[in-house]
């Protein structure tokens, strides 16, 4: 670990950084919030998997808001390279720089003053490198990524550095929390595996799920929210093509709720099923499985 | 502590998880920022530092409840105390308590919700029926199930399903129903507690090493087709999805960065008309992918039925890589499924519909290699041309029925190429009735194929 940036903790126990996510409205179970405080302790990138739906991006921009840091988002698609990721020269700007001068001075003098910071763009891992004020670092969905640029993502994320042969490299100034999610398209790199935490975000314990919605879904009585999670949960225990995620079972419950009912029964779950099931295979299955008798 | 988790890590890596050095450094780093007496959290921050696969999740927990298992875990100050537990402090029951009496407890206490009591209780029953001999090499699973008949599990279950269920509208279908998942997580917690608490008991007896010798902890893709039980075989199929969808990537993306083809010169010639006649941009053909033809001829008879559904399964999953795949199953008789597989897009539902609709048994339904090959070239030995690569999935164990390995090497001639896979690990190959190497001779190449990974690495070299 670094020396000079040891004792900057941002949580005391994983107790706190549990609450303070929840301060925010993102209710942790006891692994998420280990991780994180672990991924404060240990400077350590955190590597977020699970099925689509169950708060992985979500747990970045939360993080963010519970520490009043801001967020750097990098989306990954298939084909981005150093210049969107790390950092580009603004090659138009350097042009007319050349040009505007009459007559330019030695060619070593023009180097100099045209690879300097002012013609450089910051693309988001620098921007999170350099930043003075706190920030949350989000990397998303870094399964598109070839197996080829995974490795620029590797000093950034094992040294907090960024080395531009121009400049020279560039050390964080502070260690930004950092988050990759994966929805586990492709094997990631053993490399880029080992540098960083592992967080499973599977579909939520009953308890916890039930507090979710009871926290998000304005007007739903415990009952209901109870008869809610249990169906939901049946449903996942289904192969289903798609099975339904948290926000789908918030979905539903706020359809129950502005329906004025209180309660689940066989009628109300077959009508109201498309909420929480998209595709009609999965449909004709759930009914079947389920709701037949 | 540190000794511990490295031993931990140990047992990981021989269960085919990797660990890195880094990793369990990282594991000793996070279990000195952290209170160790919270077993969740050291469990969290094992599993963080040193698990990068979902996949690995169960082996971990294996492992880890031997390793960190409560008796070993947190006696006296809450610090990480090795000592043995002592055999006199296991809850038991007094002799006047009868086996009904306690399942009665048992009940009320899950009805209660009280876990602490329900853990006593659990803990006196398997001092009761367990009935364990300290010192025997085991994993334990027997003592479980003794415990669990004699608790008499499924009279369990119906007690308090009836119980429950007064307190509900019984012509609530759907609250019935889901009143049945809910017992069952119910009697899932009391199994698991059976669990716990006789690992515990053979842990402190022998120690978390050698029991972990002992139990069978492995990753879904190492598991044996020929000796998976359902439940195996449920992880699998779990398993066989996100794997195959990462095996798609990956092909796809290796056609896409293939090599370079050779030179096209015409059209080099005519970009450099733009360059004034200089060829200064060299234009190459695009490799044209090679796209297979599979033929898939498949024994679906008891004993290897489960591996070729896999094999079925991940083929069919991958079917965009190939030009055209064609399915046939035998046991003693052999029918194309071809169509059936080509109108469902379920696979699970398609593989269904193969084992009641192809009529694959002639005489006695036992596997008979030879009269399917026959009859295999008699009906469809027409169709199979330079450009078919076929594979034969079986085990060759024919039954003591003639070879008749000439028509293999029939189709052998006709065919582009000829695999085989077999099941079976190859020492056991030519043993009893298995007469694989009258077969293999005219095949390209004969594997194993005895779990996942090995079915994994054959689809990757043939596309």
């Amino acid at each position: 670990m670094i020396g000079s940036k040891q004792g900057e903790f941002q949580f005391s126990t994983p107790l706190e950084a549990g609450e303070l996510l929840s301060g925010v409205g993102y209710l942790p179970s006891v692994e998420i919030s280990s991780v994180l405080f672990l991924a404060d302790r240990l400077k350590k990138p955190v590597l977020v998997e699970g099925p689509a739906g169950t708060g992985k991006t979500e747990l970045a921009k939360s993080t963010a808001k519970a520490l009043g840091a801001r967020l750097i988002r990098l989306q990954c698609h298939e084909g981005i390279d150093e210049s969107k990721a790390l950092y580009e020269w603004n090659y138009k700007k350097q042009l007319l720089r050349i040009q505007s001068d009459g007559s330019p001075g030695p060619w070593s003098e023009v180097e100099s003053d045209i690879f300097s910071e002012e013609f450089l763009l910051e693309r988001p891992l620098l921007q999170a490198i350099r930043a003075e004020d706190p920030v949350v670092l989000l990397i998303d969905e870094v399964d598109r990524v070839e197996i080829e640029t995974e490795a620029l993502l590797l000093e950034v994320l094992s040294d907090y550095q960024v080395s531009i042969p121009e400049l020279g490299t560039m050390e964080a100034k502070q260690i930004p929390l950092v988050f990759l999610t994966s929805n586990n398209t492709r094997e990631l790199s053993e490399a880029l595996k080992r540098r960083c935490l592992f967080l499973f975000l599977d579909y939520p314990e009953k308890d916890r799920e039930m507090e979710i919605v009871i926290s998000k879904v304005p007007g739903v009585s415990v009952t209901l929210a109870e008869s809610i999670v249990s169906f939901v949960d049946s449903l996942r225990e289904l192969d289903l093509k798609k099975r339904p995620s948290i926000s789908e079972t918030l979905d539903w419950a706020l359809t129950l709720v502005s329906l004025g009912l209180d309660a689940v029964d066989e009628s109300v779950a077959k009508s109201t099923l498309n909420v929480l099931l998209k595709y009609r295979s999965d449909i004709a299955k759930a009914s079947k499985a389920i709701l037949s008798s | 502590m540190i000794k511990r988790v490295i031993e931990f890590a140990e047992a990981l890596r021989r269960s085919n998880v990797p660990v890195s050095l880094l990793e369990s450094i990282d594991a000793c780093r996070a279990l000195i920022s952290c209170d160790i007496s919270d077993r969740g959290e050291v469990r969290a921050y094992l599993f963080a530092t040193m698990i990068k696969d979902q996949s690995h999740q169960k082996v971990f927990n294996q492992l880890f409840d031997v390793f960190f298992s409560p008796g070993t875990y947190d006696h006296g100050d809450g610090g990480l105390s090795l000592d043995e537990a002592r055999p006199d402090a296991y809850e038991s029951f007094d002799d006047d308590v009868d086996d009904l009496k306690i399942r009665e407890l048992i009940k009320n206490s899950l009805l209660s919700g009280d876990e602490l009591q329900l853990q006593s209780l659990v803990s006196a029953a398997v001092s009761r029926f367990a009935g364990i001999e300290p010192g025997r090499p085991v994993g334990g699973v027997y003592y479980a199930f003794k415990t669990l008949r004699r608790l008499d599990i499924d009279a369990l279950k119906s007690a308090l399903f009836d119980t429950r269920l007064e307190e509900i509208d019984s012509s609530d279908s759907l609250g019935v129903k889901l009143l049945n998942l809910d017992v069952d997580l119910a009697l899932d917690k009391v199994r698991k507690m059976v669990d716990d608490d006789i690992r515990r008991r053979i842990v402190s007896d022998r120690g978390a090493e050698a029991v972990a010798r002992t139990l069978r902890a492995t990753l879904p893709e190492d598991i044996d087709f020929m000796h998976a039980n359902s439940e195996d075989l449920r992880e699998i199929g779990r398993t066989l999805v996100p794997l195959v969808h990462k095996l798609a990537t990956r092909l796809g993306q290796r056609r896409r960065h293939g090599h370079r083809g050779t030179l096209d010169f015409r059209r080099t010639i005519r970009r450099s008309i733009a360059n004034g006649g200089v060829p200064a941009e060299l234009i190459y053909h695009k490799p044209v992918p090679s796209k297979p033809e599979l033929v898939i001829v498949a024994d679906i008879s008891g004993s290897v039925a489960s591996f070729a559904r896999f094999t079925l399964s991940m083929v069919y999953a991958l079917s965009e890589q190939f030009s055209k795949v064609r399915s046939f199953v035998f046991i003693d008789e052999i029918d194309e499924v071809t169509d059936i597989f080509e109108s469902s897009d379920q696979i699970e539902e398609a593989l269904r519909l193969v084992s009641t609709k192809a009529k694959v048994v002639w005489q006695d339904g036992h596997s008979d290699y030879g009269r399917v090959m026959e009859s295999f070239v008699e009906r469809w030995g027409e169709e199979i041309t330079n450009k078919s690569t076929i594979i034969f999935l079986g085990d060759a164990r024919n039954n003591y029925h003639p070879s008749r390995s000439h028509v293999l090497a029939s189709v052998r001639m006709k065919a582009r190429a000829l695999y085989w896979l077999n099941p079976e690990p190859s020492t056991y190959w030519d043993s009893g009735d298995s007469i694989m190497s009258q077969y293999s001779m005219y095949c390209d190449s004969v594997d194993e194929c005895r779990n996942l990974r090995q079915l994994e690495s054959f689809v990757e070299r043939l596309v």
